[in-house]
């Protein structure tokens, strides 16, 4: 019985009755784009667990998103490089 | 007057911010165990890699059930799963997911940090306790996958995590077979081998987990109160 089946993201692939014998890939889903990311760009680099937990753990204490924080310091540097913010 | 089931819904969630800590396979078997003691658990996983979901493919949708979720979305799932019945709610979250280990601890009663007793592990260990501490959740380091035999390793692991300002659960579960061929199977430690120390190591994590929670460790002792 599937009780919880109506709260699930994904509706699960194939029968999938067999366990492969090598590691289960990971499933992608298919989803259309946000509409909150239409005709935006994303700007993306990898940094330390620390500091990304910093920058979310920074961004609950003010209630902002992670993303409203990074516009923040984006337009920050860009102050202190004497280029104009953007913004949002 | 009868309450309403929601309110008998415990959550635990499992956030560790290293790989390989056996996050997955504690989720899995602690769900297990609350549906081994007649309760309805649910597995909420959060990881991309989505391990819990393929786990529950091979199962064929054996008990305990489990769903996937955006961390956005957690906390809807959880009250929705909770109003269609669910009893105790296990939250599997991926490594160094901030969003998802942060969300998934706000929404949890109980928050389980599984930990390698090694240098690298602890070390990392201490990231995830200070997001458990920021949201002042109560919060439990689970050692796991470390040798069976080394109680200096998990004396000193132990003094480790205390200096850091955390806690940790007195059941050990250390490296057993028996996870590996259980999970590779589609099966738990208790389908596999119920007699056997993996087995008896999750049922007594399980009462722990049950008396933090303050519930009982048998659905119909509740039901029967």
């Amino acid at each position: 019985m599937n009780r919880f089946a109506n709260l699930a993201d994904r509706t699960p692939k194939g029968d999938g009755a067999e366990p492969p014998s090598t590691a289960p890939a990971s499933v992608v889903a298919q989803v259309p784009t946000p509409p909150s990311r239409v005709g935006r760009k994303a700007i993306s680099g990898y940094f330390s667990p620390e500091l990304s937990l910093a920058l979310h753990t920074c961004a609950r204490r003010h209630g902002l998103s992670l993303q409203d924080l990074m516009a923040e310091a984006f337009d920050d540097v860009l102050r202190k490089y004497g280029e104009s913010p953007i913004g949002r | 007057m009868t309450t309403p089931a929601h309110l008998h819904t415990r959550t635990v969630a499992i956030i560790s911010q290293k790989g390989g800590a056996g996050k997955t396979t504690l989720a899995i078997h602690l769900a297990a165990a609350a549906t081994r003691a007649g309760r309805v658990s649910l597995l909420i996983d959060t990881d991309p890699q989505a391990s819990g979901s393929q786990w529950a493919k091979w199962r064929q949708g054996a008990p305990p059930e489990v769903i996937d979720s955006a961390p956005p979305r957690i906390l809807a799932k959880i009250a929705a799963a909770a109003q269609q019945g669910a009893e105790l709610i296990v939250i599997d979250t991926p490594p160094h997911a901030d969003l998802a280990a942060s969300k998934a601890a706000e929404c949890a009663d109980l928050v389980l940090i599984p930990c390698r007793p090694s240098a690298f592990d602890l070390a990392a260990m201490r990231t995830t306790l200070r997001l458990v501490e920021l949201l002042s959740r109560p919060a439990f380091v689970v050692f796991t996958a470390g040798p069976p035999h080394a109680p200096h390793i998990y004396a000193d692991a132990r003094e480790l995590v205390t200096g850091f300002g955390g806690q940790t659960c007195p059941i050990i579960l250390p490296d057993r077979a028996a996870y590996r061929h259980a999970v590779a199977g589609g099966q738990t430690v208790f389908e596999l081998d119920p007699g056997g120390k993996a087995a008896s190591e999750i049922e007594q994590l399980h009462m722990w987990t049950c008396e933090h929670l303050h519930m009982s460790t048998f659905a119909n002792e509740r039901k029967s109160a």
